[in-house]
């Protein structure tokens, strides 16, 4: 079963505790793995969560924090889902009280909310191209999901969008972007469906920040494990039959 | 084309739910966008108790006001919020993306250990 993107929503809010997305226009299904990506930031260092309103479970599969300056973090969150339906809403919260919150979830069939490698990127002050490289996947199918924020509001050029995925931007997604705010943190999340077990490096680049700090994450999701031999030699045993000569 | 939903300035929200009023928005809206200005040394009348909590909630239809769904919402409260900078910040924004068009929305903002004084809007585009 090939990865599939079926649907997202994104929220974003500033100096709040928490904020919610708008529900999927669309009915989510059990059994698919919601995403969510989170870009955060404030002035006091803070940890991030994600819930739903279907009482799923949840699991950070990676995060970057910055402590210094405006803090910026980044985060790949996830949920198997099992229990799913309309009005699927998603809540970004925080252990503070005046975050600035980029929150993307987005819903994909024939992948696991199992993390197959991970990667950060650098942190420090932004240069013009920031990477994070994935470690080798061992599943041929993956979910690559990566995840920039920057502490500040960007110039003209902002980020690039997409991402590149080893050097490429084809197949690459963008789920949120948030460019020349003079509200929101400059940030990005994307997604890109990949074959071939291989390491993979996401990069953004951007426009000079002057002292700014950015967080960056990148993480691939197995798709579904193909069956065993020994489960394929029970889902197709047949009883042996006798015929008449 | 953008649709003001909601313009209130120098408006004293009472504690309780005050409505966003039900509104038909062009087609091809996808976003919504709500703005609270916040306490300031400027402006050091508006919202300046922390204590004075609101939560927006917005609901969307996709169907002329049939049936609705959740459109996005958060929480904050008041006081200055300062930046690492030291600077107040001077709103709370938010924003809803849809992936697909509503065509109406409405909305609640609940205040509690208010009144809130802040100028509040709600743009849809």
């Amino acid at each position: 079963m090939t990865v599939a993107f079926k649907q997202k929503v994104t929220a974003t809010a500033t100096a709040a505790i928490s904020v919610t997305t708008a529900a999927m226009a669309s009915a989510t299904t059990v059994g698919n793995v919601c995403v969510a990506c989170m870009s955060t930031r404030d002035a006091t260092l803070h940890s991030d969560s994600m819930a739903d309103n279907k009482s799923n479970t949840w699991v950070t599969q990676q995060t970057v924090v910055q402590t210094t300056a405006n803090r910026p973090r980044a985060s790949i969150i996830t949920s198997t889902l099992t229990t799913a339906g309309t009005g699927h809403t998603f809540t970004g919260g925080t252990s503070g009280s005046a975050t600035d919150f980029e929150v993307s979830v987005a819903e994909f069939s024939g992948v696991t909310s199992t993390k197959d490698s991970s990667g950060t990127g650098t942190a420090g002050n932004s240069t013009t191209t920031v990477s994070a490289t994935a470690a080798t996947a061992t599943f041929t199918d993956n979910l690559l999901i990566s995840v920039i924020c920057d502490d500040g509001t960007l110039a003209a050029a902002g980020i690039s969008t997409p991402a590149s995925v080893d050097g490429s931007t084809t197949g690459v997604v963008s789920l949120l972007v948030n460019q020349n705010s003079t509200s929101f943190p400059a940030a990005e999340h994307s997604y890109k469906i990949l074959s071939g077990a291989a390491s993979h490096t996401a990069s953004y680049t951007y426009t000079t920040d002057a002292g700014g700090l950015y967080s960056m994450v990148v993480a691939q999701l197995k798709g579904l494990t193909p069956a065993s031999a020994g489960q394929n030699q029970f889902l197709y045993y047949q009883p042996k039959q006798m015929f008449p000569i | 084309m953008a649709t003001n939903v909601l313009t209130l300035n120098g408006v004293s929200l009472p504690n309780g739910v005050t409505n966003i009023p039900q509104t038909a928005v062009p087609g091809g809206v996808t976003q919504a966008t709500v703005t609270l200005a916040r306490n300031t040394p400027g402006s050091p009348t508006i919202w300046p108790n922390a204590a004075t909590t609101i939560v927006v909630a917005l609901e969307v239809s996709y169907d002329n006001a049939v049936t609705w769904l959740p459109g996005g919402g958060f929480n904050s409260v008041g006081g200055q919020m300062l930046d690492a900078s030291g600077t107040a910040r001077p709103s709370t924004v938010a924003q809803f993306g849809y992936d697909t068009h509503p065509t109406h929305v409405r909305g609640t903002m609940t205040i509690a250990n208010g009144p809130l004084l802040t100028n509040a809007s709600v743009v849809m585009a």
